[in-house]
C-alpha cells in the first residue's frame, strides 16, 4: 500500500514544483460521520432520512488543489407493512428494508484561500464504483441483490482549521450527491449525502 | 504514547464499532415475521360460486406426504373456525361435502418445519487496525470471542386450497382455482399465538376481494 502512495504523491509533487511559487503541500486523513437523504430509486425503496454512515479519506492537498481516496459504509433502512402483488400472488407482511452502500471513490477538489490555517471553501468530485446490497426481509424470508455500480459524486463542503495544540486537526462539513449508475438488475442509485467529520494532517 | 497518538489509533476502530452496533435490528415479535400469500386464478368467475363444503380437519401435510411431523393441532378448531368465519362473511354458504355437492372445497393443510442456524456475532473489523497511516500496528492481532452463536427456531406454515371439482379438469388433476398459504414462528404465548390466527386467516381472505359472492 506504501509503495503506489508514495509515488503518486512524488509525482505530484514534483508536477507542483514547476510553478514559480511553491505552495505547501500536506496529507490530511479524515473520518466522518454520514448522514444520507434517499432521492428517486433509492427513496421508492427506503425513503427516510438516514443517520447511519461512516466514511474515512486521505488527500493530499498541494495549494488550491487536493488528490484523494475515500471510502463509506453508508445504511439506509425502511420498515413497512403492506400487501404485494406480484402476478397473481398478493403477498403481504412486514418487510425490513436495508440498502449498504459502500462507496470506492478517487476524489479531485479545488479550494478557496490559502493553507494558513483559515477556514476554506472547496469543491470537488469522485468517481470510482459504489457496492450496494439492496435487502428485503419478510417473514423468514430474504431477497437481496448486490452489484458493483460505476458512480460520480460531486460535492462541496467547508474546512475549519483549529489552533493551538489541535493545529495539526481540522472539523469538516461537506454535501455530497452520489450517483450510482445502473447495474445488473438495480436501477440507478442516488442519495445526497451530509457528512461531518474530522480530519488530522500527517506531520 | 501519548494521549492524542491513543486518541488517533483508537478513532477508526472505535467509530467502525459504533457503527456496526448501530445497525438497525430487525423483527422484534413473532407476529412481525407472519407472512401471508394468496395466489388466484386469473381467468375464473369467482361470482358463480355460493357454496362451499370443508371437511373438518387440518391435514399434516408432512406426514400426508409419507414424512414425519411435530406438527401440533392444538389450533386446529380456531383456525377452521376463522376460515369458516371468513368464507361466509364473503357471502358463501356451507354445505356438508358427505351429502350435498359445494361450488368449491376447501382443503385445509398445516406443516411445521424446524431450523437451526449458526452465524458469529462479531465481525473482524479489526483488520483495519493496521492501517492507520502514520502509525501502522503490524504485529497488532484483533482479539474477538469467535465463540459461534446457535438459534433455533420452527416455522409453521398453513395452507387453504379451493378447488372447484365442477370445472373441467384431466381425469387426475382437480382445479385449484384460489390458495393461501400462512407462514409464521411457532413460538409465543397461547393468547399470543390465537391472536395471529385471528389476524392471519381473516388477511388471507381480506386481500382477496375477488372472492365475494355478496
Amino acid at each position: 500500500m506504501r509503495a503506489p502512495t508514495v509515488l503518486v504523491v512524488a509525482a505530484l509533487a514534483v508536477a507542483g514544483t514547476a510553478g514559480p511559487a511553491r505552495a505547501q503541500t500536506d496529507q490530511w486523513f479524515g473520518i466522518s460521520w454520514q448522514m444520507s437523504a434517499p432521492i428517486a430509486n433509492t427513496k421508492d425503496f427506503t425513503p427516510s432520512y438516514s443517520f447511519r454512515g461512516l466514511g474515512i479519506e486521505w488527500r493530499w492537498v498541494h495549494g488550491r488543489t487536493s488528490f484523494g481516496v475515500n471510502t463509506a459504509w453508508n445504511v439506509m433502512t425502511d420498515e413497512r407493512s403492506e400487501t404485494a402483488s406480484v402476478g397473481p400472488a398478493d403477498i403481504t407482511g412486514k418487510q425490513f428494508r436495508y440498502i449498504n452502500a459502500a462507496p470506492i471513490m478517487a476524489s479531485l477538489h479545488l479550494y478557496t484561500g490559502s493553507q494558513d490555517g483559515s477556514a476554506r471553501a472547496y469543491l470537488g468530485v469522485n468517481v470510482g464504483t459504489y457496492y450496494i446490497e439492496r435487502l428485503v426481509n419478510v417473514g423468514t424470508f430474504e431477497i437481496k441483490d448486490d452489484n458493483w455500480h460505476l458512480g460520480v459524486a460531486p460535492e462541496l463542503g467547508f474546512g475549519f482549521p483549529l489552533h493551538g495544540s489541535l493545529g495539526n486537526t481540522a472539523l469538516f462539513a461537506t454535501a455530497r450527491y452520489n450517483y450510482a449508475f445502473a447495474a445488473g438488475d438495480a436501477p440507478y442509485q442516488s442519495w445526497l449525502g451530509v457528512y461531518v467529520g474530522i480530519a488530522y494532517r500527517k506531520l | 504514547m501519548s494521549v492524542r497518538k491513543l486518541v488517533r489509533r483508537l478513532l477508526v476502530p472505535a467509530a467502525l464499532a459504533a457503527a456496526a452496533s448501530c445497525y438497525p435490528g430487525g423483527p422484534g415479535t413473532e407476529g412481525e415475521l407472519d407472512v401471508v400469500a394468496t395466489l388466484h386464478a386469473a381467468s375464473h368467475d369467482y361470482s358463480v360460486n355460493k357454496t362451499y363444503a370443508m371437511p373438518d380437519t387440518v391435514v399434516d401435510l408432512a406426514v400426508a406426504g409419507g414424512g414425519s411431523s411435530s406438527l401440533s393441532h392444538t389450533y386446529d378448531a380456531k383456525t377452521l373456525a376463522d376460515i369458516n368465519a371468513s368464507m361466509q362473511s364473503l357471502g358463501y354458504t356451507r354445505v356438508d361435502g358427505t351429502t350435498t355437492k359445494g361450488d368449491v372445497i376447501l382443503l385445509v393443510g398445516g406443516i411445521s418445519v424446524d431450523h437451526t442456524d449458526v452465524w458469529y456475532p462479531s465481525y473482524p473489523w479489526g483488520g483495519w487496525w493496521g492501517w492507520y497511516y502514520p502509525y501502522p500496528c503490524p504485529g497488532c492481532v484483533p482479539i474477538y470471542p469467535w465463540v459461534p452463536v446457535a438459534t433455533q427456531y420452527s416455522t409453521g406454515t398453513i395452507v387453504i386450497t379451493m378447488i372447484q371439482p365442477s370445472a373441467p379438469h384431466a381425469s387426475d388433476q382437480v382445479p385449484v382455482v384460489w390458495a393461501a398459504t400462512i407462514n409464521g414462528l411457532l413460538t409465543g404465548s397461547d393468547a399470543s399465538i390465537q391472536a395471529r390466527i385471528d389476524y392471519l386467516i381473516p388477511q388471507a381472505f381480506a386481500q382477496s376481494p375477488y372472492l365475494s359472492v355478496k
